[in-house]
């Protein structure tokens, strides 16, 4: 599966989870200014993420901040299975 | 010395009672439903667990507070604790419409010792045995005062104090972060007032007993209690949500760890308010031993570590709750 899908899969799930509705435009949007995410719907967030790309196991130099969709695209697109089922 | 803080008499808590009046019918839980069906799974599921780990505990002090009550060292107490009883048996109602009213819950899941609510229960599987074996013994022994006091140390100062008012605070936290369920909120907080009350008559009950030759069952059957508290608080044997991802394991960490925070210094607080403080320092390493003690439980349990003794192992926290 191409980076792409994946991209769109991320941002489609970031748009529909955000509590305020907002919709991805671009990669440097950030998920509490802009989009309206908070302690609660991060941890959502996290866990959707999981469960969507199988994200089983991080490697130990994963990034610690998720402030943008950008880091939250770097961080599922360089760990997710390569088997990950389509949406 | 320094001089101790004045504690409130019974007389002037029943006093505050009867100015703190609400009812559940007020509240009006039915508002909150349409929120409840738009909740994602992570949050119904947390608040699900919280909601009715306080419903159990609420049904088992409503159970057993009579035998303080009828073992009341003064009449004043005895006035008090009535007033105190009066408001169990409103948290277990509020608690109770709630859950089956916009929650949703099926009654049976609430009435059954085996349900799978009751079997999440920390309280319900470890310390309320523990309550029930200490207000029983208040009744066989005819009120003894040694273990009347040892059952106000369990019940207002254990249960009341160190596990139930900071699940509360955090509750309310967490639903104040959720949104959009007034009711919940409304009536978490004539709880929370409610509890204060108990808790502030738990130290002054205390305090006096320290005072007039209970010391030493009172400081034994805190520290005793203690283990037992935080494995409550811990938990481990429900599976904790753990996110792979770290930021997000760092963050959910940190909230349970501020919750034992929390926790660590009211029961701190507590023993220096009774008159009690000479025993901070073995109750603090009481403290440590039973959170290394409920982190392996855990993780033989689930053959995986808590998320929190994962988040400080990865560096991600620095606990505050314990060392
Ligand atoms: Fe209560
Ligand atoms: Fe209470």
């Amino acid at each position: 599966m191409g980076t792409t899908d994946i991209t769109a899969r991320i941002h489609g799930i970031i748009s529909r989870m955000s509590p305020t509705g907002a919709a991805v435009g671009s990669p440097a949007d950030r998920l509490v200014e802009d989009l309206g995410y908070d302690s609660v719907t991060f941890l959502e967030l996290a866990v959707a993420l999981e469960e969507e790309f199988d994200l089983t196991a991080l490697d130990d130099d994963q990034a610690t901040d998720l402030t943008t969709v950008a880091q939250v695209e770097a961080l599922v697109i360089g760990t997710a299975e390569p088997s990950a089922p389509p949406a | 010395m320094t001089a101790m803080v004045t504690l409130p008499s019974p007389r002037d808590l029943y006093d505050r009672w009867e100015s703190q009046q609400w009812s559940v019918a007020r509240v009006e839980v039915g508002r909150d439903a349409s929120r409840w069906e738009t909740l994602r799974p992570v949050t119904r599921r947390e608040l699900l667990v919280a909601l009715a780990e306080l419903e159990i505990g609420e049904v088992c002090v409503t159970q057993t507070l009579s035998s303080l009550v009828d073992h009341s060292p003064t009449e004043e107490d005895r006035i008090y604790l009535c007033t105190q009883l009066a408001d169990e048996g409103r948290h277990v109602q509020f608690f109770k419409q709630y859950l089956l009213g916009p929650v949703g819950v099926d009654p049976a899941e609430l009435e059954q010792p085996d349900s799978e609510l009751s079997l999440l229960s920390a309280y319900g599987q470890i310390f309320e045995p523990v309550l029930r074996d200490a207000t029983r013994r208040v009744r066989e022994s005819g009120g003894d005062p040694a273990v009347w006091h040892a059952g106000v140390v369990q019940y207002h100062l254990v249960t009341e104090g160190v596990i139930a008012a900071p699940s509360l605070k955090r509750l309310r936290e967490f639903v104040r972060a959720v949104g959009g369920l007034a009711a919940l909120e409304e009536g978490l907080s004539n709880v929370a007032r409610d509890e204060t009350r108990h808790l502030t008559y738990g130290q002054t009950a205390a305090r006096r007993g320290v005072q007039n030759g209970f010391a030493e069952v009172i400081g034994q059957t805190y520290l005793g209690a203690l283990e037992q508290a935080v494995e409550v608080l811990v938990n481990p044997g429900r599976k904790a949500v753990t996110p792979v991802i770290r930021a997000a394991l760092a963050h959910h960490a940190g909230q349970l760890d501020e919750q034992w925070s929390v926790a660590r210094n009211r029961m701190l607080r507590q023993l220096a308010l009774i008159g009690l403080d000479a025993l901070r320092d073995e109750a603090e390493r009481a403290w440590e031993r039973a959170f290394t003690r409920a982190f392996a439980v855990y993780e033989q349990r689930w053959d995986a570590p808590h998320p929190v003794p994962k988040a400080a192992g990865l560096g991600l926290l620095t606990p505050r709750a314990h060392v």
